[in-house]
């Protein structure tokens, strides 16, 4: 049973695979807290809307400043540059992943909280433990801590809607609701589509409770779950523009990300990739 | 392989740390799931959407109206970049304004530093549209004022 658990958490990944994910994650991150979080911005002027939420108040977290804001995101974005450029992979990782948990707690600290930052978190704290040479178990870990945070974004939000919404959720009007509070031209249409609404309410709901599955799927099939997700998350934006980037580009944590940069795979290396034991 | 790579097999205490973590952030995320709320940022429960609206139940969202010194009635955004602050954001705080309406006035205040060349605002009135649904379908659609303050 440990020795299950254990293989299954450690599964030796390609090093290579977390240098890309790295690259991906802290170039997204000013983009990020421009676009995404960038409410903090804005926060400076309204300091008397400030709820902290649990861990700012453990922490005595001052709400967002005029002096505060600009140096928390000058201090992260530089931390995230030079973590992005493969130097002091620890010391930068570790600033980037505190500043910016700071950052978000900020964004999230004004009445409402967003949920598609855990997968982002998870894998700004999981990151710094890879050291170069670090070994593929550590490597292994690091990548599916930010698979399992992918999966739980899905499947425990799954939960949440019976939780909350009781088993009517998917025969209810949240779609609708959605579409008439934020819907673009294109939900607005589907919304005129005779039950689609409906539909697309079981549709999802059964989709996330099966989440889990990208742990089981290899080679296309794989490729064909991610891409579903992908898919889900392209027609969410183009309906009522809940995009969940900071999510999405987390997802290809679940691809094989270290074959991107090689130059022209030859047999030999082909043969090596499938005879390993990475957690696809 | 192995040799490019470093050593493969991470040593027992650097296994044990990692497992031990991983347990604490499961551990929180699974009471958050089942019993916390949006306190527990960013282990609470995943509620995006997770509320149900009755087939023919109401759907309600905010507006921000306000009377300018250009002597007008305006729709002014409810984001960052006009008063400091989102729509969702106003949403999940109403109980609070409509208690203490002179937090209003810092919205006001945050608008005229962000938007200086817009018409000053002189009243602030918080509205919710309310579309009434019939069978998922809107029905009919109206406007209520929850609270208002007149800008100092």
């Amino acid at each position: 049973m440990g020795g299950a658990l254990t293989r299954w958490w450690f599964a030796p990944a390609d090093p290579r695979r977390v240098t890309v994910l790295r690259r991906i994650v802290y170039l997204f991150l000013p983009l990020d807290m421009l676009l995404f979080t960038g409410s903090v911005l804005g926060h400076t002027q309204t300091a008397s809307a400030y709820q902290p939420v649990l861990l700012a108040r453990l922490l005595h977290l001052p709400g967002a400043g005029p002096v505060l804001v600009p140096a928390l995101f000058a201090v992260v974005v530089v931390a995230a540059l030079t973590a992005a450029a493969g130097r002091l992979p620890r010391a930068a990782g570790y600033t980037v992943a505190a500043g910016y948990l700071y950052w978000a707690l900020l964004a999230m600290s004004y009445g409402k909280v967003d949920h598609d930052h855990l997968a982002l978190i998870t894998a700004l704290w999981v990151l710094p433990t890879v050291t170069p040479g670090g070994g593929r178990q550590a490597a292994g870990w690091a990548v599916r801590c930010v698979q399992v945070a992918v999966v739980a974004t899905y499947f425990l939000s799954a939960y949440a809607k019976i939780r909350w919404g009781g088993w009517e959720w998917p025969n209810g009007a949240t779609f609708a609701w959605a579409v008439s509070r934020r819907g673009t031209f294109l939900g607005v249409f589907f919304a005129g589509v005779p039950n689609l609404l409906w539909f697309a309410q079981w549709g999802i709901l059964l989709a996330e409770t099966a989440s889990p599955v990208l742990f089981l799927l290899r080679g296309r099939w794989l490729y064909a779950g991610v891409a579903f997700f992908l898919g889900f998350h392209l027609i969410t934006w183009a309906t009522i523009t809940i995009h969940f980037l900071p999510h999405v580009i987390c997802l290809t944590a679940f691809l094989p990300l270290e074959r991107l940069g090689r130059r022209g795979p030859g047999p030999a290396a082909a043969r090596q990739f499938s005879e390993s034991a990475l957690p696809l | 392989m192995n040799g490019s790579d470093g050593t493969t097999t991470l040593a027992r205490g650097g296994r044990v740390w990692r497992l031990a973590a991983t347990g604490a952030a499961l551990a929180v995320l699974g009471y958050g799931t089942v019993a916390g709320d949006d306190d527990l940022f960013p282990l609470g429960p995943m509620v995006q959407y997770a509320f149900s609206i009755p087939p023919d139940g109401e759907i309600h969202s905010l507006f921000l109206e306000a009377d300018t010194a250009a002597g007008a009635r305006v729709e002014v955004p409810i984001e960052p970049q006009y008063v400091g602050i989102r729509r969702a954001e106003l949403e999940g705080q109403l109980g609070r304004f409509i208690r203490r309406p002179e937090l209003l006035q810092q919205l006001a205040e945050a608008h005229a530093r962000l938007r200086p060349h817009d018409p000053r605002l002189t009243a602030l009135h918080v509205m919710t549209k309310v579309v009434t649904l019939r069978n998922r379908v809107p029905d009919r659609t109206y406007a209520q004022e929850r609270v208002s303050w007149v800008v100092r």
